[in-house]
């Protein structure tokens, strides 16, 4: 492949190749999931299922289980607590996510002390793209394709419900049964996305490519669009840059993000100071 | 005529507190009632039941024949809620995407929206005059547009009785005015039955052909809408009531004139 590039082309080695196919899953993965975490106005669950994450990553480490299967069911268990916690303070979601976040800070804290080789649980922090076992890729590539066909087949509920939740109830939509699935798929999307992109920064990824297609999309189907692209741009352009510069492959991909959510702002002021100005000359010939 | 809403000996509370009790009435297809009453008369609460959102404490309720608890049907019950105009505005969804969604459980899960799906939404954006609008941001209308989608969100699902919970909450006179329309219109032309909310009592009176007052845990129904005066009124709210009908609310209506 790519054989006009030589040997040491970046899509010619195959840890790189490897990265970069992790990338585009959770490029389309994080946004899509996100957008509907954005709109419900939960944002810091996100920062919650991470940390809860990273708890699994250092028990991994400490019990010899595989550090992604461990973020995956530390994650999937705090996202259920998470839920069972809002039921009793139904108008806060807020506590119930903080609840977990500090539960799930306070177990990675004392986990961390265990772990003998401090470089391994670093780079999950921050995310790494050197080394993806046979066993890891293969895990997060299936994890990576059931959670996207999962929310595409509930796609058009998801939104029902995001929108109204109420009135997707009474026009039949299983609500509870599809809210609880989302939840667990989110919560595997975050684990998953541990190992290349880091515990710390994936919580940013959802975030930030819906923050920006929200700014321009015309529509909800639009907005989901928009945002896969905003992610794909962000880590594409970012695993490069870390590959060429030598940068830790999270940090990058955020920074990125960030970069195209300012451009993206900027240029709607732009648009929008352009526009101002040409219905104001209309205004004045017209006069 | 046939009863498409059966209350008997309903009683409702949160906690010990009674909001309801032993409340008996029912609504006949092709009714246009109007439910008025003070504030915390237990209004919401009467349709939240209705709807089955919440559940009786003691009685009995039957939706279009059939007792609440196996009534599965509810496609053909619409419903405009309280809040409907207080959603997330910056919520990116055009118009048509909110009005689509009320099709989905017909659509069936995991399957898509086609054709002839958007046709309906469009007949039902047209019937609220709100077809021109379809591609637009919901939260870039204004106020009553805004209701009018809500409103024509219901009516994509073809419903036989429709429940509103103040609906003209925060819309001017005008647009106010429009909207009881064509509430009356739908009620009229298309026979839908409707239960709606408001304290306009003024506007009520002229459009709804029955009057639900709401007061001290109890609901009494004025048959005629028209009998409906100041004295009775004072009754409900415990003191005077000025009631205005108001006459400019039709003047851009084909429907009934204030008088
Ligand atoms: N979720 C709830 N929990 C506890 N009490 C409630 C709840 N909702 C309503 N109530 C109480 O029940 C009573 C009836 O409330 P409801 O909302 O039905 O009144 P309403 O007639 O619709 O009033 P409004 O005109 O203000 O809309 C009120 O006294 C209220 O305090
Ligand atoms: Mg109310």
């Amino acid at each position: 492949m790519f054989a006009i590039f030589g040997e040491d082309f970046v899509l010619n080695l195959e840890f790189m190749q490897r990265a970069y196919l992790i990338g585009i899953l959770i490029a389309v993965m994080a946004p899509a999931i996100g957008v509907i975490i954005v709109l419900k106005r939960l944002s810091m669950i996100g920062d919650s299922l991470s940390h809860a994450s990273l708890a699994g990553v250092a028990f991994g480490l400490i019990s010899g289980l595989n550090p992604i299967i461990g973020a995956t069911v530390f994650s999937i268990a705090a996202a259920l607590g998470i839920e069972k916690i809002r039921r009793a303070f139904p108008k806060y979601s807020e506590i119930s996510i903080a609840v977990i976040l500090s539960a799930g800070i306070g177990l990675a804290g004392v986990f961390s002390g265990f772990v003998k080789n401090g470089f391994s649980l670093t780079s999950y922090l921050f995310g790494s793209i050197v080394a993806i076992s046979d066993f890891e890729f293969g895990l997060i590539v299936t994890l990576g394709i059931v959670v996207i066909l999962t929310v595409i087949l509930m796609f058009k509920e998801l939104f029902f419900i995001t929108f109204d939740e109420e009135a997707a109830q009474l026009a039949g939509v299983p609500v509870k049964g599809i809210n609880f699935i989302f939840m667990v798929l989110t919560a595997v999307t975050i684990a998953v996305s541990s190992r290349v992109v880091g515990v710390l920064v994936i919580s940013s990824l959802l975030v930030l490519p819906s923050a920006s297609a929200i700014q321009i999309a015309k529509s909800f189907k639009q907005t989901v669009v928009y945002s896969v692209l905003y992610g794909m741009l962000s880590i594409i352009t970012g695993l490069t840059l870390s590959f060429y510069l030598n940068l830790v492959p999270g940090g990058t991909i955020v920074l990125i993000s960030v970069v195209l959510l300012v451009l993206t702002l900027l240029y709607k002021n732009l648009v929008k100071g352009l526009l101002f100005r040409r219905v104001l000359n209309q205004e004045k010939t017209r006069v | 005529m046939e009863k498409v809403i059966e209350v008997k000996d309903l009683s409702f509370g949160y906690g010990e507190r009674l909001v309801l009790e032993n409340l008996n009435f029912s609504v006949e297809r092709g009714d246009f009632v109007g439910i008025i009453g003070p504030n915390g008369s237990g209004k919401s609460t009467l349709i939240k039941l209705l709807l089955n959102i919440v559940k009786p404490l003691r009685g009995e309720i039957n939706i279009l024949g059939q007792s609440i608890e196996k009534f599965n049907c509810w496609s053909k019950i619409g419903y405009v809620s309280q809040k409907a105009n207080s959603f997330n505005t910056a919520f990116p969804a055009t118009v048509e995407e909110v009005v689509s969604a009320n099709l989905y459980s017909k659509v069936g899960l995991f399957k898509r929206i086609n054709k002839e799906h958007k046709n309906l939404v469009y007949d039902a954006l047209k019937t609220v005059g709100m077809e021109d609008y379809k591609d637009k941001l919901i939260g870039n209308l204004s106020g009553g547009q805004q209701q009018r989608v809500f409103i024509a969100r219901v009516l994509v699902s073809k419903p036989e009785i429709m429940f509103l919970d103040e609906p003209t909450v925060g819309i001017d006179a005008r647009t106010e005015g429009a909207l009881y329309c064509l509430l009356g219109k739908l009620n009229s032309e298309m026979g839908i039955t409707i239960v709606m909310i408001s304290h306009d009592i003024g506007a009520m009176t002229v459009h709804a052909n029955k009057i639900a007052c709401m007061t001290n845990k109890q609901i009494i129904i004025n048959q005629n809408s028209k009998e409906f005066i100041n004295s009775s009124l004072r009754d409900v709210y415990g003191y005077d009531v000025n009631l205005q009908v108001p006459r400019h609310f039709c003047e851009n209506c084909c429907m009934k004139e204030g008088k």
